[in-house]
Formats: structure tokens, C-alpha cells, sequence
């Protein structure tokens, strides 16, 4: 009898198991389910994608389209993809009730292979609908950042979403980079980019950030950061130990990140991407800083 | 035993002296010529006409920033096949920080031409005086002379902003 009840219950524990196993298995959404790119359709569709890309000033090195890949998300909503990005699906309730499939790019584990060698690393070349992209507004780098022990350069880009249906506001993606060394004998220990809404700037409401949390790496390696609000925007950097530290503010717009560790006369990368809406016609200006912190460098044990 | 410590204390701080002085300290206040400015662009239109990619790069204030640059513009394929004309050029002056950092000034070479797929661009080619990057005591910042960066000084009030206004660039 007690041979039976125990048999009974290992049973129904396995059971347990392979079922809760099953519904884990399942839950994540595979987007491979959706691609369509050797349909006739879809080949038509990346092959228009990518002349359209062309045709925007953008440098696609895949002009016939093998490195790309085409998913319907939705009955007649696609998106176009570089065969190499990681992108997951969210289902979102819509506001009258029905669920729609929203894709989001996976920032790149520091360990992801396929994004080391992404074909379209650092282009911003992704975009479902035939009509909808991120769109380059400005480009600009700043003048060093120098003092006796160590330098920091800066960059950023501003896109801005063509395309979009909203009536009420306009959506722009601000990508925000620098590179940091150290001095003589002092060690770079971190490399700080910060951004927040300028005075003047129309008034922000949040949309999406990337780093979506702090990454800790054993060594340097390319880590691809992304946007993918309706079209897909992304920026790859190089992240070294021991790793980036964000703070993601309330208050729309106002972001940093922060590159911490120890390096003695080496290249150190610092990045992020923040996407705001601003009301319709109106034009989003950031307040940017850039700094520096060293140490005096002591060597370890050989 | 305090004798000891102070002799340590005093060879620690010569050492930072003499270490920022004759290796990290900022690099010279000499205006860069136009003709500096332009042996460099000379060079960084010859390396990347070779697609060398690293020599390119040694040019760099920031390697890094260089290499993200050259992705973003397009690769080896979008590198122009004739030399970028030379619009205009004008001084960055050195502002000076409260802390007693600097934000580095130097000669800006506006150029423009088409780039390896058709695209016309505008950049600024940069050259600031620097003892610890690029090449002889000068490095350039948009390297990547096709990749249509401008550069920017600190605003009046000190801080540092994106783009003012849309600016004619706009679609």
C-alpha cells in the first residue's frame, strides 16, 4: 500500500514536471515562427527594404538581402531584420482589449558570437512596414575632454521615426558614445555619459532605454545596444571589465551610464540609446556630459 | 621611521610631478595650421583609399570612436574614390575648466564630397595638438572624413548639447 501511495506521488511530482516543463518551453515567443523571408513575398520585401535603405543614405552590405530576414508579427505587419539580430516578441494588450505582437531587440549577451560578427554591426537598418524607419537628423562628436590625467571623447547621434501613425507626437532616439584613457601613471577607474531634457528642448515623455540593466563582463568584448520602437535602431560598442553601470531616471530623457574598472593607458567605451516622443512638430534638445575619473596606477603582482 | 615616510612621500609626488609634466600633461596651446590640418587629411585620404583601416585609425584622437565611425558610414565599400574638397576652415578655441581640465581646441577642415556609394557628404575634419594619441603631436577627431560628424564646442553656459535646432540637414 505505502509502495503504491509513493508510486503514485513520484508519478504525479514527474508529471508535474514535464507539464510545468512544457508551459516554460512554450511561453517565450519564438519569432522564428514567423519569418517569411523564403516566401515570394518576403523575398520581394527585403529586396525593397533594402533599396530603400540604400536609397536613405544608409550602407547595407547585404545589397542582396541573403543577410536578411523578413517576419510577418502581425497580418500584414512585418518586420526586416538582420538575419543575425536577437529579437524577442512581446505580446501587449492593445487598448481595445486585443493583444498585438510587439517586437524587441535582445540587448546582446557580451558573450553572443553572432553579434561579434553581425555583418550590419553599428547600422541602424531595421524596419517593419514598408514605410517606417529611424531617419539620421544629426551626427556630431565633441571636442576632448582633457586634464593632466586622463581624456574623454564623445559622440552622439539623433534619429528621428519616419513613418509612424501616431497623430499626437513625433519619436526620436538619441545615441549617446564615448571612449576614455588614463594618463602617465594614473588608471582610468571610470567613464561617465549622462543626458537629461535641455531647457529649451520640447517637452519629453519616455519611450524605451538601452542598457536595460548593468552588465559585468570578464573581458572585452562587442555588445550591441538597441531601440525597437516600431523600426529597430542599434549601436555596437565595445564593453571591457568589470562592466557598465546605468541609471535610468523618472524624469523622460535623463540617463547614464557608466564604464567602471581599472585600465592603465587603455581605450575604455562607454554607450547608450534613449527614445522619447515629443508633441507633434516639436524638437528635442539634450544636456550631455562626459566625464572622466582616475587613480594613481599601481601595478599588481606580476 | 618618519623620516622614512616622508623620503616615500616626497619620491610619490616628484614622480606624479614629473609624470604629468613630461608624459600625460595637455598638449600645447600652438594654433594648428591649415597646412597641418591638411598633411593630415592628405594621409587619412591615403590610408583609407588603401582600406587600411588601422593606419586610419593611428590618425585618431580615439581609436575606438574611429573604428565605430568607419562601421557607421558604411565599411570599406562607402570609403570615396577621389579626395574630399576642402569648403572651408576655421580655429576651435581651448576653453578652460573649472577643475582645471580643458576641452581641447584645434583646426577644423570642412570638406565634402561623395562617398563610395553616391552619397554626397559633409564632415569636420578636426586636428587638435595631443601628446598621448594620433600621430607627431597632432590627432583628429571624424578621422572618418566621409562619415558627415560635425564637432562641437561646449555652449556658452558651459554645458554641452545636441543639435539647437533641426538645422537645413533635416528631411
Amino acid at each position: 500500500m505505502i509502495k503504491k501511495i509513493v508510486a503514485s506521488f513520484v508519478c504525479g511530482v514527474l508529471l508535474l514536471t514535464i507539464v510545468a516543463t512544457c508551459v516554460n518551453a512554450a511561453s517565450p515567443l519564438r519569432i522564428s515562427k514567423y519569418d517569411i523571408t523564403k516566401t515570394s513575398i518576403g523575398d520581394q520585401i527585403a529586396r525593397e527594404a533594402a533599396e530603400r535603405w540604400q536609397n536613405n543614405g544608409w550602407h547595407l552590405k547585404c545589397f542582396n538581402c541573403e543577410d536578411l530576414k523578413v517576419y510577418e508579427i502581425n497580418p500584414a505587419d512585418y518586420l526586416v531584420a538582420p538575419a543575425s539580430a536577437k529579437i524577442e516578441l512581446e505580446s501587449v494588450k492593445q487598448g481595445d482589449g486585443s493583444v498585438k505582437l510587439e517586437p524587441r531587440i535582445v540587448t546582446a549577451s557580451p558573450s553572443d558570437s553572432l553579434l561579434g560578427n553581425d555583418p550590419l554591426m553599428g547600422t541602424e537598418v531595421v524596419s517593419p512596414m514598408a514605410t517606417q524607419y529611424w531617419s539620421l537628423m544629426a551626427a556630431q562628436c565633441f571636442a576632448r575632454i582633457e586634464g593632466t590625467t586622463g581624456w574623454i571623447d564623445h559622440c552622439y547621434q539623433l534619429h528621428k521615426l519616419v513613418g509612424e501613425t501616431d497623430s499626437q507626437k513625433d519619436y526620436y532616439t538619441l545615441t549617446h558614445y564615448a571612449t576614455a584613457k588614463s594618463k602617465a601613471i594614473f588608471e582610468l577607474t571610470s567613464a561617465v555619459l549622462t543626458c537629461q531634457k535641455y531647457t529649451s528642448s520640447s517637452t519629453m515623455e519616455w519611450v524605451d532605454w538601452n542598457p536595460r540593466s548593468d552588465q559585468t563582463v570578464g573581458q572585452c568584448t562587442p555588445i550591441t545596444i538597441g531601440i525597437s520602437y516600431v523600426a529597430v535602431l542599434t549601436y555596437t560598442a565595445t564593453i571591457c571589465q568589470s562592466g557598465w553601470d546605468i541609471t535610468k531616471y523618472s524624469e523622460a530623457g535623463k540617463f547614464a551610464n557608466r564604464w567602471y574598472g581599472h585600465a592603465w593607458r587603455s581605450e575604455r567605451e562607454v554607450a547608450y540609446m534613449v527614445c522619447v516622443k515629443v508633441p507633434q512638430g516639436g524638437w528635442p534638445i539634450w544636456q550631455l556630459t562626459a566625464n572622466y575619473y582616475t587613480t594613481l596606477y599601481i601595478p599588481g603582482p606580476l | 621611521m618618519k623620516v622614512r615616510w616622508i623620503v616615500i612621500a616626497v619620491v610619490v609626488i616628484i614622480g606624479v610631478c614629473v609624470s604629468t609634466t613630461v608624459f600625460g600633461g595637455n598638449g600645447n596651446d600652438e594654433e594648428v595650421s591649415v597646412e597641418e590640418a591638411t598633411s593630415l587629411l592628405n594621409q587619412a585620404v591615403a590610408y583609407a583609399q588603401g582600406r587600411d583601416l588601422d593606419k586610419l585609425c593611428e590618425l585618431a584622437g580615439s581609436k575606438g570612436l574611429c573604428q565605430s565611425q568607419w562601421e557607421l558610414a558604411g565599411g570599406g565599400q562607402a570609403v570615396p574614390a577621389e579626395p574630399p574638397e576642402i569648403v572651408d576652415t576655421y580655429l576651435l578655441p581651448t576653453v578652460r575648466l573649472k577643475w582645471g581640465g580643458r576641452i581641447v581646441g584645434g583646426r577644423v577642415l570642412v570638406v565634402e564630397g561623395l562617398d563610395g556609394l553616391g552619397k554626397p557628404y559633409q564632415t569636420e575634419f578636426f586636428v587638435f595638438r595631443s601628446r598621448d594619441s594620433g600621430l607627431n603631436g597632432l590627432a583628429v577627431t571624424n578621422v572618418v572624413y566621409w562619415s558627415g560628424y560635425g564637432i562641437s564646442q561646449c555652449n556658452e553656459d558651459g554645458s554641452w548639447t545636441t543639435a539647437l535646432s533641426p538645422g537645413p540637414e533635416v528631411e
